[in-house]
């Protein structure tokens, strides 16, 4: 069965292509069928791998045809389906299922339905390739096409310039990740003479050393890829930024799948880093900066998709602060479980959104607990699971993560990872607080925002149809029941992937159960605090001048930073060398004499004026240079 | 000094390649007197029929095995110079098939001696790709050279295509003077004009910058270098590219940009990487330094543009600087990298300017960015074979353009010039951005003035200035796009090509291998 697998790639592919090229003649129906049918016979395919797979340990290699052949380096299109992969395909295919059901809802009225499902398919299709390629080149064509992917979506309302920059921001930070990427892959190549995983990351012992300086560059190169990818710090600006894009796209995108690319990479690539120890402690450092930055910067958000965007980064570090301690199951458990209840978080404020027609901010909503109970109890189920209350799914892996960081500091002794841990419980006191302001604020007090009426002057804020409940109601039935896959001591899903990305450590007896109880403590020590601040007594928003507020709420000034230091003097320069080099140096001003009659005259005028000459004196100069570095040479 | 040579009967048959162009070159003048003004366009199919014969000439060599030098050391047919004529001879192809309808509207009457210019500058480059010898090198570089000179200024009554013509003219001539010069030095210096006589003599003989032949050397092959930096348009010798690509009519811009390049790659390879291989150490510094500022330039010099035309010519500065990193990494590897490239970059650059040749048909002066808006709701084909060309061209992974990088870049990182595959990734990656901003002009603005500029839901967000800037609309841009049968062809051979190069490029990285000498 697992020889089937192309075709999980085959089928969002084939459903980009007949949507992409004749979408808009189709009836909805068949776009809809087409565009959520390819995705569920791709999960389809993923469950049948997973059973197909069974308890085997040995990566199953699924040679296509040969893509790239030099010399001895011989590289095949080929998928790769192991225990690590299959989660994975899991995850985006069961997530990006859901996702496109509740697509057909969100996006009904939409003048471009097609061609967005279109896209989304296009996005199933390459992040499949992404996790399921057998070599790096392979990965590297899934990495850009997810960047692609997201750069479309983010972008596809692209009448709104917010939208439209907000794309290009994505597509610039991404890009900075794919370059690094891609000059880990010809450092790889140059050390190992080859790009398949089967050679490089499953190769035999010793192939990466410890202090050998190549491999730390790759694992750096591979960190700037993950950070781009994912959202961690200083290469987060894009994603807060990316919830322009439709809410579909935030779920599946920005929350549940690509986000999570860079997670995948770390965890994919456990050889390379444990031959790194700087790059990983790096990988540390950086989710835990991440991870409290977020988390600090949500809690003052008005933009109610701009929290969960926030808190998507955060949890995110979450994952690399587990990967730094060498517990990639516990990462990848996080990752599982957080897909779930980000999605439903963010489908559920898609609910919300769509009941108001557009309106994001906070401020102008309110008591809507009666009014959109769906929405409300997905909202609350999966806020209870990212603050990390038993027994919901967050729970479950959060505790998995706190609980390796602490007994891998007790084993090593590493000051820096009991500070790791520390950050680790302060942001769950601080996710608690700003996922239940979040709560607190939108469905409970009054109704603040204008009245909607319909035309029939009814008061219009409902509930959203079946195609977006229906798949809320699935999500948050995982969020409730996710983790159990997980919990400690028997840790199915951790014993599941131990044969491809090693066993987590994991907290035992005593210990155990103190961690337990800190977990829960710090989630609900959070919960009360938003309760104490934004439910038990009457509040309102106002503007706030504590220099601590302002530095929360504006994400410590890093865009405005950026803008300054790198975005400006780029365009200045930019700007700068056109006017020089094109307008100045070569045209010699002659464009302005092209005013004469005889048009051959004015040619031949025209080449008279210097303008040719100042393209001879370049190349004199050119020669000059030359010649000059000839004679030196020597 | 007595010097006898007599043509032996196998020297005939290594001008297979070029004997069919030769035959049809003379048959086009002549059919050309007996035509009517009107059937003068069926000689398209006699040029399209010698380039076919050139092709299956091509093949002839490649199956023959044997000696490769011919006519006393002048001609070679290995598989270097067979590689570079097929480019060549599809991309000749492919301009040939866009001609016919870009011609009509420009109102070329002459169109017996542009079908005439166009193959003989096809066996000029042709002639480049087989010259062993300095003699065959400048007779080829002249030989493609003066057709092309006319043939940019081919469309009558515009200013910019005599401008195109005569700055060409100018400007190349002056290189070939620091050409022929090199060429004179180096043959004083070693004595032949032969490659493999100053291959050999290089080999055998040691040198210094001020004893013996070296001063002559040295310059002559400092020369050399310009001259052909020239003929590829590496900084600071390119300002003619944009000036020239922008005036000249757009099928031949398609030609002179992959054919003259891969006649002119070719001819470095030769020259450099073989015939001056045992002194690498001389020349690999200039071309390092020409690679790096060529390939950085290039790529910013593109990002400024708002011609599509020129921003296509810059970027095709950018791709010489990639293709300049395989001859600095001075090795075969680097020799296939390069080979590889020049044969997507033929495809994918050809396709690009043939797209654009069918939307001036339309436009009816060059294509700028705005006139690209909405182009997918207009012509949805034309605008997914000018967004494959354009992913292609930007080298995003998994397109034929990043095989022509990854086999270049890998040669650089595996013959310890990382800092090479650094540049040339760093600057692909921010070249991303200019080619993305043409395919987002296609398929996310819409054309100026049309309908749907009021169907989305979102449009409340437009504001009045928006609609009032859009009322400008000239009829024409928003209506589809007519392509004539040639181009369509060529344009769907293109594309084909690209999309198979991108997804199983295995075969023509082997054979660009084995042309390099590599296994």
């Amino acid at each position: 069965m697992l020889a089937y697998t192309p075709l999980m790639l085959a089928l969002p592919l084939a459903g980009f292509i007949i949507l992409g090229a004749g979408g808009n003649s189709l009836p909805k129906w068949l776009v809809n069928l087409i565009g959520c049918g390819s995705v569920a016979l791709a999960f389809i395919l993923a469950l049948t791998d997973f059973f197909a797979y069974g308890a085997s340990s040995a990566p199953y290699d699924i040679v296509l045809w040969r893509w790239v052949t030099s010399g001895t380096l011989e590289i095949h299109a080929g998928l790769l389906v192991d225990k690590l992969s299959i989660i994975m395909t899991m995850v985006v295919t069961g997530v990006g299922f859901l996702i496109h059901i509740y697509s057909i809802g969100y996006m009904g009225e939409d003048p471009a339905y097609e061609r967005f499902f279109a896209f989304m398919n296009f996005f199933i299709t390459a992040m499949l390739l992404l996790v399921l390629a057998d070599n790096f080149l392979f990965l590297l064509i899934g990495w850009a096409g997810v960047g692609l992917a997201s750069f479309l979506l983010i972008g596809f309302w692209w009448r709104k310039p917010s939208a439209v920059k907000a794309a290009q921001k994505a597509f610039v930070v991404n890009v900075i990740g794919d370059f690094g990427l891609m000059i880990a892959i010809f450092l790889l190549v140059g050390k190992t003479g080859s790009l398949n995983f089967t050679d490089t990351l499953f190769a035999r012992a010793g192939l990466f050393s410890a202090g050998d300086q190549t491999t730390t560059i790759i694992a750096f190169m591979l960190l700037i890829a993950a950070a781009a990818k994912s959202a961690q710090l200083p290469l987060h600006v894009w994603l807060p930024d990316a919830m322009e894009g439709p809410t579909p796209v935030s779920a599946l995108i920005h929350a549940a799948t690509m986000v999570t690319a860079g997670v995948y990479l770390v965890a994919r690539c456990t050889a390379i880093f444990s031959a790194a120890p700087y790059a990983l402690e790096t990988v540390g450092i950086m989710g835990g900066a991440s991870a409290l930055f977020a988390a600090t910067a949500a809690l003052f958000q008005y933009d109610i998709k701009r929290v969960l965007a926030y808190s998507t980064m955060s949890q995110l570090g979450y994952m690399f602060m587990a990967e730094s301690v060498g517990a990639n199951s516990a990462a990848i458990f996080h990752l599982t479980t957080h897909a779930f209840f980000k999605a439903l978080l963010f489908m559920s404020a898609g609910a919300v959104i769509h009941a108001l027609h557009g309106e994001q901010d906070m401020r102008k909503m309110g008591g809507l607990r009666k009014k959109l109970p769906v929405a409300f109890w997905s909202f609350l189920i999966g806020g209870l699971a990212l603050a990390g209350i038993p027994p919901f799914a967050g729970f479950w892996s959060k505790d998995a993560i706190l609980g390796a960081i602490f007994t891998q500091a007790g084993a090593t002794g590493s000051a820096w990872e009991y500070v790791l841990w520390m950050i680790g419980v302060i942001t769950a006191i601080l996710t608690g607080l700003y996922i239940f302001r979040l709560i607190f604020v939108v469905f409970y007090g009054s109704y603040r925002g204008a009245e909607q009426k319909s035309s029939g002057g009814r008061f219009a804020i409902h509930e959203a149809g079946l195609a977006m409940t229906d798949p809320m109601t699935a999500l948050l039935a995982l969020s409730i029941i996710g983790g159990f896959d997980g919990v400690p001591g028997v840790d199915t899903i951790g014993n599941y992937l131990q044969s491809a990305i090693g066993l987590s450590p994991a907290a035992q007896g005593s210990q155990l159960v103190i961690l337990l109880f800190v977990g829960v403590l710090a989630a609900a020590g959070g919960i009360f605090i938003a309760w104490q601040l934004y439910l038990a007594r009457p509040f309102r928003f106002t503007p706030n001048k504590n220099p601590l507020y302002q530095l929360f709420a504006n994400a410590y000034y890093i865009d405005a930073l950026y803008n300054a230091v790198i975005v400006q003097p780029i365009v200045q320069l930019g700007s700068g060398l056109n006017t020089l080099l094109e307008t100045w140096t070569l045209d010699g001003g002659s464009r302005a004499i092209a005013g004469g009659v005889d048009l051959l005259s004015r040619a031949l005028r025209k080449l008279q004026s210097g303008y040719a000459r100042n393209y001879a004196l370049s190349i004199v100069i050119g020669a000059l240079l030359i010649v000059a570095f000839v004679v030196l040479n020597h | 000094m007595n010097f006898i040579y007599t043509v032996s009967n196998a020297d005939w048959g290594h001008l297979l390649a070029l004997a069919p162009l030769v035959v049809t070159t003379a048959l086009t003048m002549l059919i050309d007197i007996f035509l009517p003004a009107k059937a003068r366009s069926a000689l398209v199919a006699v040029a399209l029929a010698g380039v076919a014969g050139s092709g299956a000439g091509v093949y002839m060599l490649y199956q023959s095995s044997g000696n490769v030098l011919a006519f006393n050391g002048m001609i070679t047919t290995d598989h270097l110079a067979l590689f570079g004529s097929v480019i060549i001879l599809v991309t000749t192809f492919l301009s040939l098939l866009i001609a016919p309808g870009y011609i009509e509207r420009q109102g070329v009457a002459q169109q017996g001696e542009y079908y005439t210019l166009v193959q003989l500058a096809a066996l000029g480059m042709l002639l480049l790709t087989s010259a062993a010898s300095l003699m065959t090198i400048f007779l080829g570089i002249e030989l493609l050279s003066l057709p092309l000179y006319i043939l940019c200024a081919f469309s009558p009554g515009q200013t910019k295509a005599y401008e195109s013509g005569m700055k060409y003219f100018m400007l190349s001539a002056f290189a070939s003077g620091f050409l022929l010069y090199g060429m004179a030095l180096t043959y004083g210096a070693t004595g032949t004009t032969q490659l493999a006589g100053i291959q050999n003599f290089l080999a055998n003989h040691q040198f210094t910058l001020t004893s013996g032949f070296g001063p002559y050397f040295i310059m002559g092959m400092a020369l050399l270098i310009i001259g052909l930096s020239f003929k590829v348009s590496a900084i600071p010798f390119h300002a003619w590219t944009p000036d020239v690509y922008e005036g000249a009519p757009t099928p031949i811009t398609a030609m002179m940009a992959s054919g003259t390049k891969t006649a002119a790659f070719v001819v470095f390879i030769r020259l450099f990487t073989e015939t001056f291989g045992s002194v690498t150490a001389e020349w690999q510094g200039i071309i390092w330094a020409l690679a790096i500022i060529t390939t950085i330039g290039g790529n910013i010099l593109a990002a400024t543009q708002t011609n599509v035309k020129r921003m296509l010519a810059y970027s095709g500065v950018a791709h010489a600087g990639y293709m300049l990193i395989g001859v600095a990494v001075a090795n075969s590897l680097g020799t296939a990298g390069v080979l590889t490239y020049l044969a997507v970059y033929a495809l994918m650059n050809t396709g690009a300017f043939g797209v654009l040749s069918a939307l001036e048909q339309q436009i009816d002066t060059n294509v700028g960015l705005d006139d690209l808006r909405g182009l997918a709701s207009r012509s949805p084909l034309l605008a997914a074979a000018m967004a494959i060309f354009l992913f292609a061209l930007a080298g995003i992974p998994g397109a034929a353009g990043f095989i022509g990088k990854y086999t270049v870049f890998y040669a650089a990182a595996v013959s310890g010039h990382i800092e090479l595959t650094i540049i040339g990734v760093l600057a692909s990656a921010a070249g991303f951005f200019y080619y993305l901003r043409v395919i987002w002009m296609m398929y996310f603005v819409p054309p100026a003035g049309s309908s749907a500029e009021s169907e989305s839901l979102h449009a409340e967000i437009i504001s009045a200035g928006g609609s009032a800037a859009a009322a400008k609309v000239s009829i024409a841009t928003a209506a589809a796009v007519a392509l004539p049968v040639g181009a369509t062809i060529a344009l769907f051979i293109a594309a084909v090509g690209v999309i198979g190069f991108g997804i199983a490029p295995a075969e023509i990285i082997q054979l660009a291998r084995n042309a390099a000498g590599l296994p």
